[in-house]
């Protein structure tokens, strides 16, 4: 099924365009890492807040607040530039465990994001919690698992290009 | 002299091994690029706050107070990262052109944040709060990191393609 994917995504115009344009890999790739920049400190120094590792001049919901936006835009761009990846590469990356084992990693993160947004945003306001060091347990083992699941990302996108 | 020392090191055990092993290389140019990612990714949020684009309710000197040590610590392992990535391969690296590229866009932002910390970032007090207030060296300064940071990270993609 991928291989067919992968063989009709190659005969597209765009993916012809792509695959003959020398420069276009690694521009696509510059911009997939500026991308991670924004997204990765974002959600390391809200994951670090939650658990405790960072200065708690800010109330969880509010550095929640200010961090998840910048999670997401820049996701959005990873994923827009990652798809133009594939479309350059097509059967060297659908056929790749490595790349099929970081879009599985992604789906677990972006879950985890979601859930972790919606149970920041509603932690208590009042005086007492808002300034808490640490978060709720399950909020503190979500922010470990999302600081983990980005860095395995990042990993496995890097090592992509070493397997076949 | 400079090229001595180069071959010496691409020729030390450790320089010798990172070229070989088939795996040291990719490991260790994993940790680089996350660190880098770290280490763009806070600067730039300084820098949108020094711009007046972004963390508007916060004070600028408590913002970055509270980055620093993110940054730093990221910093160092990016440090260390691509100096052994350097090693692997030493003299190649220095007769690429994007390598010295990216050496001298690093002076650049350091030259650019002595710039910001000795002369505008000493009024802080006066515009640490209002981004109306502003001063226009503080502006540049932020939009001259991430200028120069962001290319910094294309230089680095770009060096592996060369």
């Amino acid at each position: 099924m991928l291989k067919a994917l992968a063989h009709w995504l190659g005969s597209t115009a765009l993916s012809v365009k792509l695959q003959t344009t020398s420069w276009a890999i690694p521009d696509l790739q510059s911009v997939h890492i500026i991308a991670l920049a924004f997204l990765m400190a974002s959600a390391w120094l809200l994951d670090l807040r939650l658990l405790g590792f960072r200065p708690h001049s800010n109330s969880v919901v509010a550095t929640a607040r200010r961090f998840l936006p910048w999670t997401w835009w820049p996701l959005g761009l990873l994923v827009l530039s990652g798809g133009l990846l594939v479309a350059a590469e097509p059967g060297e990356l659908l056929g790749n465990e490595v790349f099929l084992l970081k879009m599985a990693l992604l789906a677990v993160a972006i879950v985890v994001t979601l859930v972790l947004q919606h149970l920041a945003l509603k932690t208590p306001m009042g005086a007492a919690a808002a300034t808490l060091p640490t978060a709720n347990p399950a909020l503190k083992a979500l922010a470990a698992l999302s600081l983990l699941l980005w860095v395995a990302i990042a990993f496995a996108g890097r090592l992509i290009a070493y397997v076949d | 002299m400079f090229m001595e020392f180069c071959r010496w090191l691409e020729h030390t055990s450790l320089g010798v091994s990172i070229a070989q092993s088939a795996w040291l290389f990719p490991l260790i140019e994993s940790v680089h690029v996350i660190a880098l990612a770290l280490v763009v990714g806070s600067i730039a949020i300084v820098d949108l706050r020094l711009l007046g684009l972004a963390s508007k309710d916060r004070l600028v000197s408590q913002l970055s107070e509270e980055l620093l040590p993110f940054t730093w610590s990221a910093f160092g392992v990016a440090a260390v990262s691509g100096f052994l990535l350097f090693m692997s391969n030493a003299v190649g690296y220095i007769e690429n052109y994007l390598f010295r590229t990216k050496l001298l866009l690093l002076v650049l932002a350091a030259a650019n944040m002595g710039v910001f910390h000795f002369l505008t970032y000493r009024t802080v007090s006066q515009w640490d709060r209002e981004v109306a207030a502003l001063p226009t060296g503080a502006k540049v300064a932020g939009g001259l990191s991430l200028l120069i940071w962001l290319s910094i990270i294309v230089v680095g993609r770009w060096i592996g393609f060369i």
